[in-house]
């Protein structure tokens, strides 16, 4: 007799005889049992030991029922222990039925138990690495990890909660061989870190997001409570992704939250601590070295001008003796706090019983932003606050019908200062102004640049967001009519509302000047104010909503003949979304979703799976907007060969699997557009004014013309892997290699005349890219007598090249093309170093038909034709996205004590040094403390290290800033990501109190990063419109287990 | 229990079989509510919405900048009227001197560029999409339909004329075209595109509903037939001039000449461009324009530049508000009470244009010291068109509330401090500043002056100098720049200049009556004198003595870049790359 026994929804377990089943259940029964003792006992009913001696007899077996040898069995507290004989029985002596008997063997999980009346039975040990036993989440569906053949890696939602960031994107980071990605700011709920798959198939990167859901239908997971999360999936290839058909070509992360178990009530409780401080933040000059350099830019540009600065005026910059006039003002220092703290909490209480399963939580999240508070009436500085809550409850209405209810939402506020302050330090000079004088706000003195303090003092602006998910799903089998037939529907309603609103005011600045007001010839400094002190204005509101309706219904088969095993899925969905930020925001926006699929393996040994959408838009013509997406995959578990497993053994090589992958998947976004076919549409803008009163007279411009045969983005994918385990599971060695080609990409056309159209924003499904790589995960773990450890590696790689994009291609001067390089390559000067003399400008090609001086910016003749023009210019650096991305983790556990740790890195990304940080003393008025490495005539060892162009005041020649490798810089970095020590103490006293077990945690985020930037995080957004800064995070954490 | 599996088994039959039912009509149908092109010509108050468009970009035509040219300057800052400091963009008039500017620069650098490319095909299409589909709204009257068709074909028209100027020849287009069609079009040799825009203004010419002139005050910045009598005789202008009416262009060109030169010298185009002008003259004048003459010879000239025609401006044929104008206050000097950044500044090689009003000029080549306290001394007695173009040291600054005398000086020594209010030198950067436009500017913030495209007064100076050319010096050469000049009490020219001579005071004629009207760049290259550009570039520097008597002392500022090949502009390479058989200009 062979059967499936699914227990709960995350536990399947395999067996293959009656016989086997029996003992499997009568060990799952006892164990109950004893875990219900255990608990009656934790809560106080029975705590009373037996004192007589007892003798305990058992068998162990593994997770196939064969007989475990040589196992040591110890009873816990005492130094009694007894190994296991060849047929796996052993025999000892405990102190009663209240004893603790541990079990632990080489390559299998231990196992705890109390002995109650469990004497005389069997025990199975689950291999260690247990995970070719995991469920897997798959599209709309789960399958055991051993018969997979498409490309998923999971993380675990315990991975997840190491991470002490608010935002959930972020701890997937580093953990996932295949998944790139970039944080660009870590404003508290401005945040989310960008994740692409397999790096970017399509032309622009704003097009290769991946599709997310969350618990089955398409949500953000960036505000969810890791604590919530059971695993993320993130599904790479065609086999996998096919069922999204023309939604999938960007790779697709499922996150699926958690359910409850049956069992008794458990509460769990965890609470976190934390401080923030940025990664890393720029270094201004200070108010004198400021002053010497704008002197010296100004001497550079007309050395017989008068002198911006006396020497007497340097010196008192330099003494601070007259700090309103000559003030020195370190910006960050004065706005910002060292550190800013966060908490999160979380309560969730989970178990259930035979008819009814639930998990419910509750979470709250705090988290501070670094600003000190100036002003009076109102917070200035950023926050972000959430709840979230989410009840999952299961019900097993019949024994063939299941019933899902599942809840979850969130309410966040956010502050933050109006406007940008991070851009206002950047154009502060910190010797214009002492900002703030006697609690007087400070308008400048001198020079350019800001207040930066004055945007506090000028509003704030406050979000507030309101999510509500609901999923109701109903699950029924229909053995009676097919054995292993079965069904089910969901339903699904999504409710988000979001409101902004931005607060401003007046407020009064004051000026400094020096007058004799008391006659005695000498003048003082009075302030005097301009502007008056405002009250706030009523605020400028918007508002927001989203609304979305899913609906799903299947028929799913699974069944086995022998050694034959067949699943089958067929699946309808349909979406409807409201109140969308894509154009028509009034016409809801629509998919539909046919789905099948196909399962069969033998033996667990030959495994054929075929997938396939059939997916509707409504971006693409009326009689065309149905798309077939196809995929085969295969897989040959090599080691279920019994030839190999006696060739090989399976102590050296315990599991090998092949799998290969082949199909087509779709994508049918080009940026915000809808209805892509839809013709000739004229839309309001341009006009003119008009009158001897003049009116503004709007006008319709033709918006696009309508391409009657677009259609969808095809991305033919290919996946070849192999996953190895060795050494009894200890070492695990996954490679897989990919390879996308994606046509027809949606896209503007770029050769057509303007005469022809003046509009030429129509989709056409004109773009070629080519996009391979490979992921290498590497995993050991391992125990040493009581402690357990492990170490896992994975490395991401993935490139692309532009095949065909319709380019005004240069013939003359092909390395301008971005056809054939990488999809947003950087073109550039070449960087040559700087001219050192006018011998050295004068044997140089000409540039840009100007009269370079010493100190300026020497670039590569590339093309060869003695001058240094537009056409010398060829593509420099990385893309600003990275093509690699890895992690290394591991950690140990020694008796109650465990600690992990990951590195991550990325590399092969760059970072355009932008604009106005370049531009030292120029409109933004700010200098970064790098400068001091400029050229400059007289440096003492001939301006060999020096690292930027002389300086200047006149920014009318911008040629020293052009975009070249001298601003374009590497911006690779390995990053200590986490740390994570815990200690588990599960002592008596607790259990009077009613806690069952409390762990407590220290972790950190970010705490190291190497890289070359050295002035600013490798992540940021370029410096040019610099952002709230990455964050390092030191955190206390409890859990309590009731 | 069994019942119940019942239930729920055809609970699912139904569901299944209800959604697939549905599936066809689930996804959205596009919305019918937006416009498209049928929808739009169903009613006239739509397909007037088109007409408002067709100016979208003209803005960038009109005599003054807007802050969509030249960053915050205007062309003639790359001539010699004036000149720009402003460092605020990279990419300004700067460069130019410098030589580094590119074909991205002059052609499709929006707003810091001398002209966007794209821009006119966009009018272009806007324009035969409305004229080829007006016919079909039902609630406009014939008239007003043949009115629009006029109008359209006028508009294409002066798009094809700024090509012209500025790129030589062009691709022919004569209809909207749709992707579907053959749109391979290469560009037309220069002859034919010059006929193209004749036929064009013909055809304007003679519908019968395009009117004279712009019938309704709410509909002053269209264009009307007038108009086209000037571009005609404007377009005409340039093809006599040397520039085009040659068969050895500017550049070697090979078997591509014809599209930047006529391939040989007619001397009567000059014959046909002087009957352009003296018909254009007449038409205008029967119509009601006429050069202004009633406010007086020093204020005459400002209200033909600056005001509107219901305030007496009897001379503006085309011309705007292009709403809110802030760019010209841009052109004060720094640190004046608006905090200018000096974009746009005349010359000392222009203030020399302007002659006294008895005809002679200041001798600049040597220091002028005036008497004490007499700052306005080499300027008294300019022409009144230098009062009304320029601001100056000592002058009264009326259009201020309080008004100055400007301060725009250095003290000779520490002992004399330099000028007050902010005005002194160091920060204005030049000794003068622009006042054309800005009479009347009261320090509001925002400032909206009318910005003409065609005066009459071009008309007169197009007939003298193509009656020059055709026939050499004539009464009615004499009589047509006198008309111009005795509208601000200037005296008669003088009647014994010889051809030579007389081309010369034509020229600087023009100079100063057009001054900042965007003709100075294109007519220097017309003219074929591009080294005029090179300069040197001179400014006065002012130096208050002791005793309160100032000295004006000419120096050079700048040399500035000029190349053989800018006489026309590069189409940008990335039109040229589509190689669709765009053929960039010689040089490029």
């Amino acid at each position: 007799m062979r059967s499936i026994i699914s227990h709960g929804s995350f536990l399947i377990h395999f067996v293959t005889s009656a016989k086997r089943m029996v003992q499997v259940l009568l060990v799952l029964t006892s164990l109950y049992v004893g875990n219900i003792r255990a608990a009656i006992m934790s809560d106080g009913v029975s705590d009373v030991m037996t004192t007589g001696q007892l003798v305990f007899t058992g068998r162990l077996v593994n997770d196939k029922g064969e007989p475990l040898a040589g196992c040591t069995i110890t009873e816990k507290g005492t130094t009694n222990s007894v190994q296991s004989k060849s047929d796996g029985t052993f025999s000892i002596e405990v102190a009663g039925p209240a004893s603790v008997l541990q079990i632990s063997y080489i390559g299998y999980e231990s196992k705890d138990f109390v002995v109650g009346n469990l004497s005389g039975s069997t025990i199975s040990l689950a291999p260690l690495s247990s995970s070719l036993d995991q469920v897997v989440v798959v599209g709309y569906s789960s399958q055991k990890k051993a018969t997979v053949t498409g490309a998923i890696s999971t993380v675990k939602g315990s991975d997840l909660v190491k991470a002490p960031v608010p935002n959930l994107t972020a701890a997937v980071v580093g953990r996932v061989p295949g998944l790139l990605s970039v944080q660009r700011s870590g404003q508290p709920g401005n945040d989310e870190t960008t994740l692409r798959i397999r790096g970017i198939g399509t032309l622009d990167n704003g097009n290769a997001a991946p599709l997310v859901l969350v618990d089955g239908v398409e949500r953000p997971f960036s505000r969810i409570d890791p604590n919530e999360v059971e695993s993320i999936s993130v599904l790479k290839d065609a086999a996998s992704t096919a069922v999204y058909g023309i939604r999938g070509a960007n790779g697709v992360i499922l996150v699926t939250t958690l359910k409850g178990k049956e069992g008794p009530a458990k509460i769990n409780y965890t609470g976190n601590y934390a401080l923030q401080v940025p990664t890393r933040l720029p270094q201004f000059l200070n108010g004198y070295d400021f002053s010497v350099l704008q002197l010296e830019a100004q001497l550079n540009d007309n050395p017989t001008a008068t002198p911006m600065y006396t020497a007497a005026e340097l010196q008192k910059f330099k003494d601070g003796s007259d700090p309103l006039y000559y003030p020195s003002v370190d910006w960050l220092d004065l706005m910002m706090h060292k550190t800013a703290e966060q908490q999160q909490h979380n309560v969730n209480i989970s178990g259930g019983t035979s008819i009814a399963k639930y998990f419910v939580s509750l979470g709250y999240l705090d988290q501070q932003g670094l600003w000190k508070q100036f002003v009076k009436d109102y917070n200035n500085n950023d926050l972000y606050k959430k709840v979230n809550f989410r009840s999952n409850l299961d019900l097993d209405i019949s024994k063939s019908t299941k019933a899902t209810i599942q809840i979850g939402g969130f309410s966040a506020n956010r502050s933050s200062p109006g406007g940008s302050p991070f851009l206002d330090i950047l154009a502060a000079a910190t010797n214009g102004t002492p900002g703030l004088w006697e609690g007087k706000l400070m308008t400048l003195t001198r020079s350019n640049g800001r207040n930066a303090l004055g945007t506090f003092y000028d509003g704030f602006d406050r979000y507030s967001n309101n999510v509500l998910n609901l999923n109701v799903g109903l699950r029924q089998k229909f053995d009676f009519i097919l054995k292993g037939l079965s069904g089910r529907v969901m339903g699904a309603y999504d409710s988000e509302y979001g409101q902004s609103r931005s607060f401003s005011r007046s407020f009064a600045r004051y000026v400094a000047e020096m007058i004799d007001v008391n006659g005695d010839g000498v003048p003082d400094p009075i302030l005097r104010q301009s502007g008056e002190d405002g009250v706030l204005n009523d605020p400028t509101e918007s508002f927001g909503r989203s609304k979305r309706v899913y609906l799903e219904s299947a028929l799913e088969y699974n069944n086995t003949f022998g050694k034959h095993a067949v699943t089958g899925l067929m699946l309808y969905t349909q979406r409807k979304q409201f109140y969308h930020s894509l154009s028509y925001p009034g016409v809801a926006l629509g998919y539909q979703d046919l789905v099948t699929r196909f399962t069969y393996n033998y033996d667990q040994k030959y495994l054929v799976e075929f997938n396939m959408g059939r997916n509707g838009s409504e971006n693409f013509p009326v009689n065309n907007r149905f798309g077939w997406f196809p995929a085969v995959s295969g897989g040959w578990v090599v080691t279920n060969e019994p030839f190999v497993k006696k060739a090989i053994g399976e102590n050296f090589l315990s599991y090998l699997k092949l799998r290969a992958s082949y199909g087509v998947v779709g994508n049918d976004r080009m940026g915000s557009l809808r209805f892509m076919y839809f013709p000739g549409e004229y839309l309001s803008g341009g006009g003119a004014v008009f009158g001897e009163d003049p009116v503004s007279r709007s006008g319709l411009v033709e918006g696009k013309l309508g391409n009657p045969n677009v259609t969808w983005e095809k991305a033919l994918k290919q996946n070849y892997a192999a996953e190895f385990k060795f050494f009894n599971n200890r070492l695990n060695l996954n490679v897989d290699y990919f390879l996308e080609e994606r046509s027809n990409i949606l896209t503007a056309r770029r050769t057509v005349p303007i005469h022809v159209a003046a509009v030429l924003q129509d989709a056409y499904n004109i773009g070629r890219v080519e996009n391979g790589g490979y992921e290498i995960e590497l995993g050991w773990a391992d125990k040493i007598g009581s402690a357990s450890y492990w170490i896992n590696g994975n490395y991401s790689f993935a490139r692309n090249k532009i095949l065909y994009m319709d380019e005004a291609y240069n013939t003359s001067f092909p390395l301008l093309n971005q056809t054939g390089q990488r999809v947003g390559e950087v073109f550039g000067y070449k960087f040559m170093g700087f001219f050192n003399n006018q011998d050295d400008i004068v044997k140089w090609p000409r540039q840009f038909n100007m009269n370079q001086r010493p100190g300026d910016v020497k670039y590569a003749d590339i093309t060869g034709d003695g001058i240094v023009d537009v056409n010398d210019r060829s593509p420099i650096m990385n893309p600003s996205f990275p093509e690699i991305n890895y992690g290394f983790s591991g950690g140990f556990k020694i008796k109650d004590l465990d600690v992990s740790f990951l590195f991550q890195g990325a590399a092969n990304m760059s970072m355009s040094l932008g604009f106005n940080a370049l531009l030292p003393f120029s409109a933004y008025g700010s200098a970064m403390g790098f400068i001091k490495d400029r050229w400059y005539a007289g440096s003492p060892d001939n301006n060999a290290n020096a690292k930027i162009p002389r300086l200047t005041l006149n920014y009318a020649d911008m040629t020293n800033y052009y975009n070249s490798s001298l601003w374009i810089r590497d911006a690779s970095y390995l990053r200590l990501r986490n740390v994570q020590i815990a200690y588990n103490i599960k002592e008596n006293i607790l259990k009077r109190v009613g806690i069952n077990s409390m762990r407590l945690i220290v972790s950190g985020q970010n705490l190291f990063t190497w890289d070359t930037l050295k002035f600013i995080d490798p992540e940021n957004i370029a410096t040019g419109s610099m952002t709230y800064p990455q964050l390092k995070v030191f955190n206390f954490g409890l859990n309590l287990q009731f | 229990m069994k019942s119940m599996f019942r239930i729920i088994t055809y609970l699912f039959i139904f569901i299944s079989v209800g959604s697939f039912q549905s599936c066809r009509k689930y996804l959205e149908m596009p919305p019918q509510t937006s416009f498209n092109v049928d929808s739009v010509f169903s009613r006239y108050q739509n397909a007037e919405r088109l007409i408002f468009d067709l100016y979208q970009f003209q803005g960038r035509a009109l005599a003054t900048a807007l802050n969509s040219k030249m960053g915050l300057s205007s062309v003639a800052t790359i001539t010699d009227e004036a000149i720009c400091f402003t460092a605020q963009n990279g990419y300004t008039s700067n460069n130019v001197y410098a030589g580094s500017v590119n074909s991205t620069w002059f052609t499709v650098n929006g707003a810091n560029g001398e002209d966007v490319y794209d821009n006119h095909w966009r009018t272009i299409r806007k324009a035969f999409i409305l004229k080829e589909n007006i016919d079909r709204v039902p609630d406009a009257p014939e008239d007003v339909k043949r009115r629009i068709k006029g109008e359209c074909a006028a508009v294409i028209a002066l798009e094809y004329f700024e090509m012209f100027k500025r790129y030589g020849g062009v691709p022919i287009v004569r209809k909207s075209l749709s992707e579907a069609e053959e749109f391979i079009i290469p560009r037309a040799p220069l002859d034919s595109v010059y006929k193209y825009i004749l036929a064009l203004c013909d055809e304007a010419i003679a519908n019968p509903d395009f009117p004279a002139r712009v019938p309704d005050e709410k509909d002053f910045g269209r264009l009307s037939k007038a108009f086209v009598y000037g571009l005609k005789s404007r377009t005409m202008l340039y093809a006599a001039s040397p520039l085009f009416n040659t068969d050895k262009p500017y550049q070697e060109f090979g078997k591509n000449n014809n599209l930047i030169c006529f391939m040989r010298t007619d001397k009567n185009l000059w014959a046909q461009a002087a009957k352009a002008a003296s018909d254009a003259i007449t038409y205008c004048e029967q119509n009601g324009y006429g050069i202004v003459k009633t406010f007086g010879a020093a204020r005459n000239y400002k209200v033909a530049c600056e005001d509107l025609p219901r305030a007496g401006n009897t001379e503006v044929i085309y011309g705007t508000f292009q709403g809110i104008n802030q760019s010209k206050l841009y052109w004060l000097g720094r640190g004046t009470n608006v905090g200018g950044y000096a974009a746009t500044e005349p010359t000392q090689n222009h203030i020399e244009k302007y002659q006294n009003t008895d005809g002679t000029q200041v001798n600049w080549n040597t220091p002028i010291t005036t008497p004490v306290n007499d700052p306005t001394f080499p300027y008294k007695r300019l022409d009144p068109r230098f009062h009304l173009s320029v601001a100056y040291n000592g002058c009264l600054w009326v259009t201020t509330n309080p008004t100055y005398n400007l301060e725009i000086y250095d003290g000779v020594d520490a002992s004399v401090p330099n000028g007050r209010n902010g005005f002194n030198i160091a920060r204005t950067q030049f000794a003068y500043f622009t006042r054309k436009w800005l009479n009347g500017f009261e320090s509001s913030g925002v400032w909206t002056p009318m910005s003409p495209y065609m005066r009459l007064a071009e008309m007169y100076l197009n007939l003298a100098e193509a009656l020059n050319e055709a026939n050499g010096p004539s009464a009615q050469v004499f009589d047509a720049l006198d008309v111009i000049r005795s509208r601000s009490g200037m005296p008669l020219v003088d009647r014994t200049l010889n051809q030579a001579a007389l081309r010369a005071y034509i020229e600087r004629e023009r100079s100063v009556e057009l001054y900042l009207e965007n003709h100075r760049y294109f007519d220097v290259k017309r003219m074929l004198q591009g080294e005029v550009f090179k300069g040197p570039i001179y400014d006065v520097r002012v130096i208050r003595q002791k005793n309160a008597s100032y000295t004006y002392t000419k120096y050079k500022y700048h040399d500035r870049a000029w190349f053989t090949h800018w006489y026309l502009h590069p189409f940008p390479y990335n039109e040229v790359n589509k190689g669709y058989g765009l053929i960039q200009n010689p040089g490029w």
